[in-house]
């Protein structure tokens, strides 16, 4: 696994999270709430999907592990999806818990399951799968207080707000790729 | 042993979003207190002495029409170039320098009535944007220093020209240390002195 790449996907993946937010009054309130909450909704598909995927591996289906990954992945994010919708869905979707971006996120934060050589070391897997959701929380909550302190910065008025995010997205994306290389 | 493990993180997880979910709709629920209106957040950045140097008649006309866009941030010299830099950051824009027209700005200065040459005809008190004068007719007038904002609207209509702008008395917050000043001259080589 090329973390070197991965890490600072993450880092794009969480600014799409974050650029997809709604941009009125009550974004600002619960931009923090969000951004946890989809960090844990995360959590919960990786360790779903990890789950599954011991399991699945242990009854020898014959097909390639990448394969059985997405497509539990998939699963997991849609399964979580559909019980945002039964059970809470108002809070669900005011925190931006939809099922297109909880699919993209399980999908691409779950992305080493599938590159594991063997989901034998089941530990491995579980490591594997807490450390970026843990990573990508840090993240969002990351971009979500990003705005009030760029706010605070005397930058000048064309710099101000997305081209400011966008900045330090890129930086962001440039250490963890640096991290990354280094992890590889 | 780590299904287990797995199986617990799964739960705890689980727990942690619904907490989560519970109290982002308790905090929904109450009516969100939302920002009071540009033209009032405006407002309270200009220094309130009424004075009219913007064009406006006072320093409320002069938030609404840099509210809508009407009036461009630089015309209030009491704010001075401060108080520029602030409208720039509420209204995003950049800072603009004061206009080659407008007033320089001065040092607040207070309205002081000469209570021997004062008629007590009441134009000043008329002028008075922020009611600091008090007097009746033919009785001598007098300025409520803590109240004049040193606007210079009362100057104009006073027909004995009994008004004159003082320095206002420094408060314990901005009182500085009268350092003695001294003039340096240059002093041409070969000059005597």
């Amino acid at each position: 696994m090329n973390f070197g790449l991965y890490l600072p996907l993450l880092a794009g993946l969480a600014l799409c999270n974050h650029c997809r937010r709604p941009d009125d009054s009550q974004a600002a309130t619960l931009a923090l709430p969000a951004a946890m909450a989809m960090g844990l909704a995360t959590a919960i598909m990786l360790l779903l999907g990890g789950g599954l995927l011991t399991l699945a591996d242990s009854a020898r289906l014959g097909l390639p592990l990448p394969l059985i990954a997405i497509v539990l992945q998939t699963a997991s994010a849609l399964l979580l999806a559909g019980a945002l919708q039964r059970l809470a869905a108002g809070e669900a979707a005011q925190l931006g818990l939809g099922w297109p971006i909880l699919l993209l996120n399980s999908l691409v934060a779950g992305l080493p399951l599938s590159c594991l050589p063997s989901v034998s070391s089941t530990m491995a897997s579980l490591f594997t799968g807490l450390l970026s959701a843990a990573l990508f929380t840090l993240l969002l909550a990351q971009f979500a207080t990003l705005p009030a302190r760029l706010q605070r910065c005397a930058l000048p008025a064309w710099l101000r707000g997305r081209p400011a995010l966008l900045l330090c997205a890129l930086i962001i994306a440039l250490a963890l790729h640096g991290l990354g290389a280094r992890l590889s | 042993m780590t299904l287990v493990l797995r199986l617990l993180l799964l739960l705890l997880a689980i727990w942690l979003l619904g907490k989560i979910l519970r109290s982002s709709a308790q905090k929904l629920r109450p009516a969100t207190t939302s920002l009071p209106p540009l033209a009032d957040r405006i407002d309270a950045l200009l220094p309130q002495t009424q004075c009219g140097q913007c064009g406006h008649a006072g320093c409320q006309p002069y938030a609404q029409a840099l509210a809508r866009g009407e009036d461009s941030i630089n015309r209030c010299p009491p704010g001075g170039e401060d108080g520029i830099r602030k409208l720039a950051a509420l209204l995003h824009t950049d800072y603009l320098p004061f206009a080659a027209d407008a007033p320089p700005p001065k040092p607040k200065a207070v309205a002081l009535i000469d209570e021997a040459t004062c008629i007590g005809c009441t134009l000043c008190i008329q002028a008075c944007p922020v009611d600091a004068i008090l007097g009746s007719a033919k009785q001598m007038h007098t300025v409520l220093a803590d109240e004049c904002t040193g606007c210079e609207l009362c100057l104009a209509p006073c027909p004995v020209d009994c008004i004159s702008m003082r320095p206002a008395t420094s408060q314990p917050a901005d009182w500085r240390w009268g350092y003695p000043v001294i003039a340096i001259k240059a002093i041409k080589p070969g000059s005597s002195t």
